[in-house]
């Protein structure tokens, strides 16, 4: 009593409507940790991070299977709406329903069969094929190009906001030594009058 | 205790003894008992009937006892019917023949009861999703008189969804369902009363691992004559490392390697007796040894994987490189590839062929999963020092690896493993990736050049294209926005929480300004490709549609 593939196909988009694919994840974040950060959120059934190999540098992200869709979309709207950060500040991650060619190995698409033909020379479409095979490739070039740029920018945040943050702690520093500073003169004081 | 029986008129035996207990030794624990022609094991739901009342109760058998009285008695967690709690359920959805299973601290969550109040037993099967959870078959699930996946809490009566470790202080491996040979032989938890319970813990160490219970009297016969030093202390200890073993293997990597060549599957399978051997010869010595255990138990349970066949194949994971697994998993990938290509009938028989030497399991490609994760990503750095990766452009973004093997082979007869590019939030939405690594670098380039001379189409009007990956991204790319101050002056604490938890940001804290920072960012980069996307898209259809033959 074997399921059919359309049957398998069915109850493996279910568990892509269960599935929550986070982003902007630190890149040293263990299993465990998203585990004991999702919980809140209900049942995490199982945890797959997305491997990062690729023309364009897929960013740190994972494939987290929560008990029922309910979930998934609880922690999706509450993602949205606050920022909301694991292991790591102060970027915060990304939550998107999964889709299903995000996992690694889906089942096919029952009915599928590949027809392939390898056109001729002569053929009128073979112009058209070459061009489209040489747009494809650029357009892959122009998608990595984005990236680096993307990569550029979020580098200069990235620094903007260490800038930001060193100051406001030397701030922070300078209250804290004043304050104890301004102790210390007032004990000094009493201790004289004794 | 004779006249016990003379009242109720019903039989009673007791089974397996537990422990004693009590203040003079005077109460015996019992996993067991026989009443009424019916078996009865810990854990085993039941009804129970109370004078009075129509409807039975559900409870779960969490201790049996005979005290010194000789009166018998079992401790019930019970399980609640929709209609008891229906006063918090509010709109929470629940299935027609669900019930909740009682948890946390308070009156509702179990009671003592004189054993005679038993009415029955009452197949209950959970259908968590958890991973730790054996899930129930489409079988079972029919037979099942209820199913829970949910529990209530009594103190405050909330449903919950998640499972700690301990329901109602049942620890949670058995309150999920048990294996088939485990509800055969009882967990076996202390004292062993002979071989039997050796043979059986063995057994359900290796079912454990979710092995389908087809044949449950192979592992035992395999492992029972074997295994001679299992104790029952570390039985105990080993079922408690399988379930956590069980939980850690899910969520690791599962390397095994992929070979698409028929030529080594002979050698595979003499290593597969190896393999059998080696297993027995190591769960014999290591039985103890906490470490190794999550080495060899896969080992023993491999094999009654590969007699079995058991197509829903989830679990064995752990085990790296068994040649064993090899074989089964490279078999369904061929046999799909007879299903579903159509062109080339000299083909399918050429495969046909190679499918033959091996037990053929059912192909299965949801679970092809398990053996590829990490080896492909070595296997990737190593290809491209060798020059036999390509990457291909264009594919439909549905299609599964196995379907871009398949093309591969009869469109360039060439053989190659190929794994999809998945996708990603900034992944380009009109066609899908595959990194494709070749045997031969001389293969690789025949398929390049044949690739770039000619045109293989697809449909959809979807040319295949290939590139050489000039460079792959290391594994390390830098990650921005992440900062963490360094902070000698304020306290340990604040340090060690500020960096292992995860929370959302407060409004009034900077923290909260970068952050929304970060998401700007995100807000601005995510309709730069948005942007980009639709221009390409638009370049793409503008192109097919000069199409002539479309």
């Amino acid at each position: 009593m074997e399921p059919s593939a359309e049957a398998k196909y069915a109850a493996f988009k279910e568990k892509v409507k269960r599935t929550v694919y986070l982003e902007n994840l630190n890149p040293q974040l263990t299993d465990a940790v998203i585990r004991t950060a999702l919980n809140q959120f209900g049942n995490v059934v199982n945890i797959q991070f997305v491997p990062n190999f690729g023309l364009e540098n897929i960013r740190y992200a994972a494939l987290v299977e929560m008990g029922d869709a309910k979930q998934a979309n609880q922690i999706i709207t509450e993602i949205a709406n606050n920022p909301f950060m694991i292991s790591g500040k102060p970027r915060p991650v990304r939550a998107f329903a999964a889709e299903i060619e995000m996992f690694p190995f889906h089942p096919r698409k029952p009915g599928g069969k590949v027809p392939w033909v390898w056109l001729d020379k002569k053929d009128p479409d073979f112009e058209v094929a070459q061009k489209i095979k040489d747009t494809v490739l650029k357009h892959a070039s122009e998608a990595s190009s984005l990236f680096q740029q993307q990569l550029l920018e979020e580098e200069k945040t990235h620094k903007r906001q260490a800038e930001t943050l060193k100051a406001n702690y030397k701030k922070k520093l300078l209250r804290h030594k004043y304050v104890i500073l301004d102790k210390g003169a007032v004990k000094l004081a009493e201790h004289s009058v004794k | 205790m004779v006249e016990v029986d003379d009242v109720a008129n019903l039989e009673f035996n007791w089974g397996k003894k537990r422990g004693v207990g009590g203040k003079r030794k005077e109460v015996q624990f019992y996993e067991s008992f026989t009443y009424d022609g019916v078996d009865y094991n810990l854990y085993d739901s039941v009804y129970m009937v109370k004078e009075g009342e129509p409807e039975p109760y559900i409870g779960k058998l969490i201790k049996i006892w005979e005290s010194g009285d000789k009166s018998k008695k079992v401790k019930v967690q019970w399980f609640f019917q929709p209609s008891e709690i229906s006063r918090w359920l509010d709109d929470v959805s629940v299935l027609e023949n669900e019930i909740f299973l009682a948890t946390g601290e308070g009156v509702g969550l179990a009671n003592v009861n004189p054993l005679e109040a038993i009415a029955g037993k009452c197949n209950v099967v959970c259908t968590s999703k958890d991973s730790r959870n054996h899930q129930p078959s489409e079988e079972e699930l029919k037979l099942a008189d209820y199913v829970f996946y949910r529990t209530f809490d009594v103190g405050s009566c909330t449903i919950l969804d998640k499972m700690d470790d301990k329901v109602g202080g049942t620890e949670v491996r058995f309150v999920f369902n048990k294996k088939e040979s485990e509800a055969a032989c009882a967990v076996p938890e202390r004292i062993p009363d002979g071989k039997d319970e050796k043979e059986c813990a063995v057994a359900c160490n290796a079912v454990e691992f979710n092995t389908l219970s087809t044949t449950v009297g192979q592992p035992e016969s395999l492992l029972g004559e074997e295994v001679t030093a299992s104790k029952a202390g570390t039985v105990k200890d080993e079922l408690e490392m399988a379930t956590d073993t069980k939980v850690k293997a899910e969520k690791r990597p599962q390397p095994a390697n992929f070979h698409s060549d028929s030529e080594e599957k002979p050698s595979k399978k003499a290593k597969k007796d190896d393999v059998i051997k080696s297993s027995v010869d190591k769960s014999r010595k290591k039985l103890v040894e906490r470490g190794s255990d999550v080495k060899t138990m896969p080992t023993a349970a491999d094999v009654p994987a590969e007699n079995t066949k058991s197509g829903n194949n989830v679990p064995i994971r752990q085990a790296k490189d068994k040649p064993s697994k090899q074989g089964k998993v490279d078999c369904p990938r061929k046999e799909k590839n007879i299903n579903n290509i159509e062109k080339g009938p000299s083909n399918k028989e050429k495969l046909g062929n190679k499918t033959k030497g091996l037990s053929g399991g059912r192909p299965d490609v949801d679970n092809s999963k398990w053996f590829r994760q990490s080896p492909f990503e070595d296997r990737v750095e190593i290809a491209q020092k060798d020059g036999t990766i390509l990457m291909l452009h264009n594919l439909d973004p549905e299609y599964v690896s196995g379907e871009v093997e398949d093309i591969i082979w009869h469109a360039l007869k060439e053989h190659c493993s190929a794994k999809m590019v998945q996708r990603t939030k900034i992944s380009t939405p009109h066609s899908g990736q595959a990194i494709v690594i070749f045997k031969t670098r001389d293969g690789t380039e025949r398929a390049m050049t044949k690739l770039n001379e000619g045109c293989l189409m697809l449909p959809n009007g979807r040319p295949l294209v290939c590139s050489t990956p000039s460079t792959f991204p290391g594994k390390q790319s830098t990650f921005y926005g992440h900062l963490v101050i360094d902070n000698k002056t304020l306290g340990q604490r604040e340090k060690k929480g500020a960096v292992s938890t995860s929370h959302c940001s407060q409004p009034n804290t900077i923290e909260y300004d970068m952050a929304m920072e970060w998401c700007l960012l995100q807000a601005r980069s995510d309709s730069w490709w948005k942007r980009l996307y639709k221009k390409q898209g638009l370049e793409l259809r503008r192109l097919k549609a000069t199409f002539k033959s479309k």
